[in-house]
């Protein structure tokens, strides 16, 4: 009778626990036909999509892995990935050579933020996600500052694809003819229509076999330890600061690595919209594939990389068929993009809460049952 | 000396900075063929415009819910209130208060969801604020497109339904308060039409915090384990608290499109929040402390930076660096404000 | 007994690897650059003056670089060429106006920091240096310091925000 029991409760708690993924795997399954998209354009719509975002949400697992929360961060190493960008660009050094030189350019740009960012966060403890939140913000201000106005004069780049006419300042779109599709293209094959980039998918399964031999190091358990409990990890001889800026630094290194690679697969670079963009949608895709603040792993990846993508491209479409408007559909996907990171956050303070809740009452319970005996 | 160097401690560098800023602009303006009258014109009327927004953030600090990032909810309800008015079709200075009295009964529901909301995540409230203000507009531009306006001022013209992105309220509560009590000295001009509006309300927050619901709601703030031992009911308090709030944010839009002379829709009140957020902490509030002055005093300094640097460094340097620097500037007061130390952080 | 660190610990094998995976770095930084940076070559069949003296431009040539397919050039033509990496070949065949026929081949390396150079046939075949014959091609527009489609471009000029466009796809 015991069996029947846990099986009943399992189901229930399944769905309690998941109720993000399922709301979108419902929507998902409802918008399908409504868009009226063929399979196959679908399929490989989410094939392209994978390869070009993976890169940048596993670089969120990392700071959740220290518990710091979701990395609203990541978007100073989408800058930083930027800048490397920028600079190939006006530098025209072409294919996978170029992005490598991007990469390393980005690398010392993205450790800088990412140790700024770290340090800004130890000092706002027990609100981590708000401040990283508004250090984007802030920090998206100083690369504008760089962007718009010091490149060209103070930065020398002397590229006319680059600079606005006026001489200093960024474009505002550049098409990335250098590195476009350089790594998808480099070794592709093809399965029943749809093009697969070998080696993207090498890229990306390395990424997440690093991630996973990272828990295993010492730095890793390290991390670890800071997320269950800052306190204790301190008294254990943890040096707990330090672990949490290098949980940012190498979240915001990736996350500069996968903006290469994003820029790459577009091959267009919107240089003031694309990292704010990147952060906030990486962050709803993570959320989506039922991580939490606190526990997330490569399945919530990429599940939800699946999922928020699906959305994104069917309701347009779906609200046009159903509405006659597509610009519903288009305000719908903003909305849902807001509204499940609202409900994720919301879900995950009153489940914490609650488990709190419960373990105190068992505290309380045992000790009157101690003070029984 | 020991005392003034305390008080310029506890003011705060980044304040200090962005007040001799400010001084700076304002003594280097004359030099560079910017009539100091009509600057000081324009910092007013932008006070007048944005004053009520900064209020609306005083009763929520107060109670312990930390910085009312949620503000586009009270927005929302304001332009709701706005909209319904123009709908009715009653034109002039009736309509301002029209407005006012539709936008209550939404501020007051949506402000009590909001509080329970907030009270189910102590702790966390910042964050899940900001992000339930981004989906109710992301939600309203839905609204706004399906909703049964049909008032040809305010829908599109061409297919007849749907809510413009911009509204003009001319012929409505355009300047209605701005017009009223306009005193001019030459190039300067002040409206007193909208320092008396927003002294009104400042004055009957002040006196609500000195009541007793007032002061029960600023012990639940300061010391929640405290004001629940003395009785206070905490969540109660911080309900009413996001209600105000919610309440004055309506106010609030509703003051500044009378200044501004338009409505705007849809994605225009998404990132409202941060210039009052901003404002408040600079004018020396922290997460869980401001008061009146910190209002009065941010709002200036913030609008007068705003004001002043594109023109000033328009005519300096031929070049308009005045929105980047507003950027770094704002957010940085409020990243300076969350990485300090307060009393009851968490 | 608390272990105090001097000057000298800081330099031990951990801060010598360190540096030596910089260096590398920066090493492979400068090849990538190198090996990876596109050229364009526009080549110039036009009559030019260098040094005070004048190259006719050549009646009728062919010209192939680095082996690729050749292409004819009749006079005052121009045709780009875009290549990797620094040295080349060219293979010049070439009339001149007694219908002799007359082959060049040269090999030369365009400056690194240039990613556009102009390379002139008729001085070339004249048997002129590579840094005569090829040099730097900045675009008019920018020599002249014109403000081309300055209407285009003020509409262009992006607006600081600290927001960017969420209804955009990704």
């Amino acid at each position: 009778m015991k069996k029947l029991n846990s099986k009943e409760f399992n189901v229930k708690e399944f769905a309690i626990n998941n109720v993000v993924p399922i709301i979108f795997i419902v929507l998902c399954i409802v918008c399908i036909p409504i868009a009226g998209y063929s399979g196959q354009y679908l399929v490989s719509q989410i094939v392209t999509r994978i390869m070009r975002n993976s890169f940048l949400v596993l670089s969120l697992l990392i700071p959740i892995m220290a518990g710091m929360g979701l990395n609203f961060g990541m978007t100073l190493g989408a800058m930083a990935g930027q800048i490397g960008i920028i600079f190939i660009t006006a530098w025209n050094v072409v294919g996978i050579p170029g992005l490598l030189l991007a990469a390393i350019i980005a690398t010392p740009i993205a450790v800088l933020l990412g140790w700024f960012c770290g340090k800004m966060l130890n000092m706002a403890r027990g609100r981590e996600m708000i401040t990283s939140y508004m250090i984007s913000f802030f920090m998206n201000g100083v690369y504008q500052l760089i962007v718009l106005y010091g490149m060209g004069p103070v930065i020398p780049i002397h590229s006319d694809q680059v600079i606005l006419p006026r001489g200093y300042g960024v474009r505002n779109t550049i098409d990335l003819i250098n590195v476009r599709q350089s790594v998808d293209t480099y070794w592709q094959i093809s399965i029943g229509g749809v093009n697969i980039p070998i080696l993207t998918i090498i890229l990306i399964v390395l990424l997440c076999l690093v991630i996973v031999w990272f828990r295993r190091t010492k730095l890793g358990q390290d991390m670890r330890a800071v997320g269950q409990d800052m306190e204790v990890a301190r008294e254990a001889g943890i040096k707990v600061e330090r672990t949490r800026i290098l949980a940012i630094v190498i979240s915001t290194v990736f996350a500069a690595y996968g903006m290469i690679l994003y820029l790459s697969n577009m091959g267009t670079l919107n240089t003031y919209n694309s990292h704010s963009q990147i952060g906030m949608f990486s962050i709803a895709a993570l959320l989506v594939g039922g991580a939490s603040v606190s526990k997330a792993s490569i399945k919530n990846v990429f599940l939800g990389i699946i999922l928020f993508h699906l959305m994104f491209i069917l309701t347009p479409q779906a609200g046009k068929n159903l509405m006659g408007q597509a610009q519903i559909g288009e305000y719908f996907r903003v909305f849902v993009s807001y509204g499940v990171i609202t409900l994720a956050l919301v879900l995950y303070e009153i489940r914490t809460r609650r488990e709190k809740a419960e373990s105190a009452k068992q505290l309380a319970n045992l000790q009157k049952e101690g003070a029984k005996a | 000396m020991e005392k003034i160097k305390s008080m310029l401690k506890a003011f705060g560098l980044p304040r200090l900075i962005i007040a001799g800023f400010l001084l700076l602009l304002f003594i280097v303006a004359p030099f560079v063929n910017i009539r100091v009258g009509a600057s000081i014109t324009d910092t007013l009327a932008r006070f007048g415009m944005n004053s009520i927004m900064v209020l609306a953030m005083v009763p929520m600090i107060h109670s312990g819910c930390g910085l009312n990032f949620g503000l586009p909810l009270g927005i929302i309800s304001g332009l709701l209130g706005a909209t319904l008015s123009i709908e009715t079709g009653v034109t002039g200075p009736m309509s301002f208060i029209l407005a006012i009295l539709y936008s209550t009964p939404f501020a007051i529901i949506l402000g009590w969801g909001y509080g329970k909301l907030l009270n189910r995540v102590k702790g966390s409230e910042m964050m899940i604020a900001t992000y339930v203000g981004f989906s109710s507009v992301a939600f309203m531009s839905i609204m706004w497109l399906l909703l049964p306006y049909d008032s040809p001022t305010m829908v599109w013209g061409y297919s007849g339904s749907g809510l413009r992105t911009t509204i003009s309220t001319d012929g409505f509560y355009s300047h209605v308060l701005k017009d009223f009590l306009q005193l001019n000295i030459g190039t300067l001009s002040i409206s007193f039409g909208e320092i008396l509006f927003f002294a009104i309300f400042a004055f009957i927050i002040w006196a609500f915090l000195h009541t007793k619901t007032g002061t029960a709601m600023t012990a639940v703030g300061s010391n929640p384990v405290f004001a629940r031992a003395a009785g206070i009911n905490v969540d109660k308090q911080r309900t009413l608290s996001v209600i105000m709030s919610t309440w004055l944010g309506a106010l609030g839009i509703l003051c500044y499109q009378q200044g501004y002379g338009f409505i705007q829709l849809y994605q225009g009140p998404m990132y409202m929040a941060m210039p009052a957020v901003s404002a408040i902490l600079i004018g020396g509030a922290s997460v869980n402390k401001a008061s009146i002055a910190n209002v009065i005093i941010g709002t200036i300094l913030y609008q007068g930076i705003v004001t002043m640097t594109p023109s000033v460094m328009n005519n300096l340097i031929h070049t308009d660096m005045s929105e980047v620097l507003r950027i770094i500037v704002s957010n940085g007061m409020i990243l300076y404000a969350l990485t300090r130390k307060s009393g009851a952080s968490r | 007994m608390s272990e105090k660190k001097s000057i000298k610990d800081f330099f031990n094998l951990s801060f010598y690897v360190r540096l030596g995976v910089i260096v590398i770095v920066v090493l492979l930084a400068v090849f990538l650059y190198h090996f990876g940076k596109q050229h364009t070559v526009y080549v110039d069949n036009r009559t030019i003056e260098i040094d005070g003296e004048s190259y006719k431009a050549l009646d009728w040539a062919e010209v192939s670089i680095d082996g690729r397919d050749s292409q004819e050039y009749s006079p005052r033509t121009r045709r780009e060429e875009i290549v990797q990496r620094q040295k080349h070949t060219i293979h010049v065949i070439y009339e001149d106006e007694d219908f002799n026929q007359f082959e060049v081949e040269a090999e030369f390396s365009i400056p690194l920091n240039d990613t556009q150079v102009v390379l002139s046939l008729p001085a070339l075949v004249a048997g002129l240096s590579e840094d005569q014959y090829i040099t730097e091609f900045i675009p008019m527009a920018q020599q002249l310091g014109l403000n081309i489609g300055g209407g285009q471009a003020a509409a262009e000029e992006p607006v600081p925000s600290e927001f960017g466009n969420m209804m955009s796809d990704f």
